[in-house]
């Protein structure tokens, strides 16, 4: 070896030392990592067919697994279970092969009957599971689920590891099937345990179920029989319930917890905290805060009313000032993590004198009174109208704002008893059927709280149906979006900021625009320097 | 006193159904519904919401649901929870007995500090230590719990890192103490004024003058004639301030991650389930009834002046 050679092999050799002496890149196994369960409530059961709840999710979900998944890196759900998936020419067909080696936590073999058990069951559980309308794209399944068939018809099993799905029309079904809710079950354990299974589940996830102090915690253990290899990292995985976040702020800071959900209080403190800012992770999660007009009342009836009260408000500055930056600044309905978020639209500008200018044109130049209602929510509810105020007076409508509970908030939504109404709703992933909510065929009690009905509009959210080119389709909804802004049936506040901070020793976390606290333990690890490392 | 017992128990039959009539009027009567709240985020279709609500029985009448309610209370049978699924008497099985364990020891450690701090008050009245007991008493009344959770919180998990923050753990006393002071403390205040005033009161009495003037000593005056006497308010009043106690678990549950009852029916509530709302609020009322039942029976074992007919 001559001297060049060696001296190659020597740099080779260090950097090679070095990478793996990086903890970024020397992913390590073992150890017990602490998250929260951080929404309001205890955890209710760990059966995902019988829940729609995030706080159980965020443990089911790794616990169970459905036939997709939800990828964060590509922003998009992805085959879990099936390793082929082919597709027909009508695109109503879907042949899955399953992966080999899938077990479940008794170490039974999951196989193309539990997929079939597992659809049945959703669609003719008693009471009904909330996860029935991510099923009823399979054919057949409104007759099977009112009992007009004993089975599923759209869903055939060819072999154990193969099966095929017809659904009703053409759509991308990993956008329903990757939800927590119709996770794949083991029919032998649910038959066993009963009402049990949701206590003591049996799952095909990276961790199997451990124990669960009700009210307090779940511990989930790592389940060597994971059908990826070298999967998962963590031995334990422990969720501690804690609604409150100054809490949970304390417990992060006294390092009892690995990863913590951040709070609007928390958020510029943690921003401005060397310590912690860096292990900020941030996404745009799936969700627009807005306010509902009713186009019943009145003077809300007017198109230029409305916009004048889009072009009234300074969303920017209240997103700046009042959330501390914990949200993004609105464009339309569709948010930044949408795949069919138009980057080059404009949300509408501040602009007093032009708001103005519309209510006169409208006729309301003295203006009127508007009640509005909301929960106590601070970054969705009346704190928000609160600062809406001098926006409004400015156009010289009066506010008055009443807060109400969530569940009495809703029965005036649906009762169409409202002027304006303060919330947040789910626009994505899937930004056909974000949109599709406003679609005048879908009707008031069914999410179009606003009686949107624009023909234009139905058209587009039609012709990306029919297209199966993607990035026609994504024109398609780009302008549907464009035109439902243009029309500001709502006043479009915010995009809710989802901000996880975790300790310097962890890696794996990542910024899931679903949900930020859906994340999947199964490649997050701790590296040495955890407390509760492995030794 | 064993019928006297009885006569209490049997009592309990018509303060009950009083109260679970009550109950479910105001419970169903609240505007919302478990279907909406099923749903969360994910908007349930109206017709889910529907089927929900029949398969729990909301589409019936108030006083089929009453009668039916009732009838299987009559038999034990507290109802199935809306949206865990499963039992109610298991639900409340699970937390009833971390509630019991925060709110004796809370209460130990009101009754442990607030009778001597009063009595001692009480016998130095108008010294320093009065004065600053009083000022602590009033103090601990005023302090709100979830402040004070919180300061303790920082004291001894961050700034000490000696106790854990929140949580059940595995039942240890490591979790309970901070939990139970927090609790704990505006009742040591509670007691300590009222053990201070009825202590004040009888040392002015007759008896103790008389005792005094025999030349008894001040230490067996105290304990045998002034303790004795001031004992029946004491307790009369823990005995209450127990049975609330339960009911006021909540804030502290919920700053602990304690899984108490106070935090399930406060959540039931708002997730309207109402058969756990209902069976916590049966289960609160029926510890005060019976916590009260043994505080009137103790009171022949203080005073045996007292009988019960």
């Amino acid at each position: 070896m001559n001297a060049k050679k060696f001296g190659l092999f020597l740099l080779t050799l260090f950097f090679g030392l070095t990478l793996l002496n990086d903890p970024v890149h020397a992913q390590r196994s073992g150890g017990t990592f602490v998250f929260v369960a951080p929404y309001d409530g205890s955890i209710l059961t760990l059966d995902p067919h019988k829940t729609s709840k995030e706080q159980d999710f965020l443990v089911a979900m790794n616990i169970h697994k459905s036939l997709y998944a939800w990828n964060s890196d590509e922003n998009r759900p992805l085959p879990e279970l099936a390793d082929k998936v082919s597709i027909s020419q009508d695109g109503l067909v879907y042949t899955y092969t399953l992966k080999k080696n899938i077990l479940f936590h008794n170490q039974r073999k999951l196989v193309s009957d539990d997929i079939i058990y597992s659809y049945e069951r959703i669609l003719s559980l008693k009471p009904a599971s909330p996860a029935r309308r991510f099923i009823n794209i399979i054919q057949g399944s409104k007759d099977f689920a009112q009992g007009k068939t004993t089975r599923l018809s759209g869903i055939k099993k060819i072999d154990d590891k193969t099966f095929s799905i017809t659904f009703n029309k053409r759509i991308d079904p990993s956008y329903d099937l990757y939800q927590p809710g119709t996770a794949i079950l083991p029919r032998d354990v649910i038959e066993a345990k009963g009402d049990e299974f949701g206590i003591s589940p049996i799952g095909c996830g990276p961790f199997k179920f451990s124990t669960w102090t009700k009210g307090s915690e779940v511990v989930l253990e790592r389940f060597d029989g994971f059908y990826k290899a070298n999967r998962p990292f963590l031995d334990t995985l422990v969720f501690k319930i804690m609604m409150e976040s100054a809490s949970r702020d304390i417990a992060f800071r006294s390092k009892e917890l690995d990863a913590t959900l951040v709070g609007a209080s928390q958020y510029p403190l943690y921003k401005r905290d060397s310590n912690i800012s860096a292990n900020l992770i941030e996404v745009g999660e799936t969700n627009t805060r807005l306010v509902c007009l009713n186009p019943k009342y009145k003077p809300l009836a007017d198109k230029r009313v409305r916009q004048a009260i889009n072009h009234a408000i300074n969303a920017k500055l209240i997103n700046e000032k009042f959330l501390k930056g914990k949200a993004y600044d609105p464009v339309g309905w569709l948010p930044v993590s949408s795949p069919a978020f138009d980057s080059d639209a404009k949300g509408y500008e501040y602009d007093p004198e032009k708001a103005l200018a519309l209510m006169k044109e409208a006729g309301y130049e003295r203006g009127f009174n508007l009640e509005f209602l909301g929960t106590g929510n601070k970054s969705y509810g009346i704190p928000v109208v609160e600062a809406l105020v001098p926006f409004l007076q400015k156009i010289n409508i009066t506010i008055t704002m009443q807060q109400l509970e969530g569940g009495i908030l809703y029965d005036r939504l649906v009762a169409d008893d409202y002027q304006a109404i303060i919330w947040s709703f789910n626009s994505g992933p899937d930004p056909y059927q974000a949109l599709r909510r406003w679609h005048s065929a879908n009707p008031n009690n069914s999410g179009n709280y606003v009686h949107y009905n624009n023909l234009e509009y139905d058209k587009l959210l039609n012709l990306s149906r029919a297209t199966s080119d993607i990035d026609q389709q994504l024109t398609y909804l780009k302008q549907a979006d464009r035109l439902f802004q243009a029309d500001a049936p709502i006043w479009f506040s915010n995009y809710n900021k989802a901000v996880v901070a975790k300790q310097g020793w962890v890696h794996g976390i990542k910024p899931v625009a679903i949900e930020m606290m859906y994340q999947q333990f199964e490649d997050v690890w701790v590296d040495k320097s955890s407390p509760r490392a492995s030794k | 006193m064993l019928k006297y017992a009885l006569k209490r128990i049997l009592q309990f039959v018509p303060t009950i159904i009083g109260i679970t009539l009550l109950m479910f009027l105001v419970l169903n009567f609240i505007p919302g519904n478990a279907a909406f709240k099923t749903g969360g985020k994910l908007e349930l279709e109206p017709e889910v919401m529907e089927q929900l609500k029949k398969d729990w029985g909301l589409d019936k009448p108030l006083h089929v649901r009453y009668l039916s309610y009732m009838k299987n209370l009559a038999k034990g049978d507290l109802g199935k929870s809306f949206l865990r699924r499963y039992e109610v008497k298991d639900i409340i099985g699970e937390r009833f007995y971390a509630t019991m364990k925060l709110a004796v020891c809370a209460m130990a450690i009101a009754l442990a500090l607030g009778i001597p701090l009063g009595f001692i008050s009480a016998l130095k009245q108008g010294t320093w230590f009065d004065t600053l007991s009083i000022l602590g008493a009033v103090s601990g009344v005023s302090i709100p719990q979830f402040w004070l959770g919180l300061m303790l919180m920082y004291i001894f998990c961050y700034m000490f890192n000696l106790l854990p923050s929140s949580g059940y753990g595995d039942g240890s006393f490591l979790h309970l103490i901070l939990p139970a002071i927090t609790l704990g403390v505006s009742y040591i205040a509670l007691l300590a004024r009222t053990t201070r005033a009825a202590v004040i009161e009888i040392l002015s009495a007759d008896y103790v003058r008389t005792a005094r003037s025999k030349g008894i000593s001040i230490f067996s005056i105290n304990g045998k004639h002034v303790f004795k006497n001031a004992l029946i308010l004491i307790l009369t009043t823990a005995g209450l301030q127990f049975g609330s106690l339960i009911g006021q678990t909540v804030i502290v549950e919920k700053i602990f991650s304690w899984p108490g009852i106070g935090s399930l029916l406060v959540e039931s509530i708002f997730q309207r389930d109402i058969p756990v709302a209902q069976g916590c609020i049966l289960t609160i009322i029926f510890v005060f009834l019976i916590v009260n039942l043994v505080v009137d029976l103790l009171y022949s074992v203080i005073d045996p002046r007292i009988t019960y007919q």
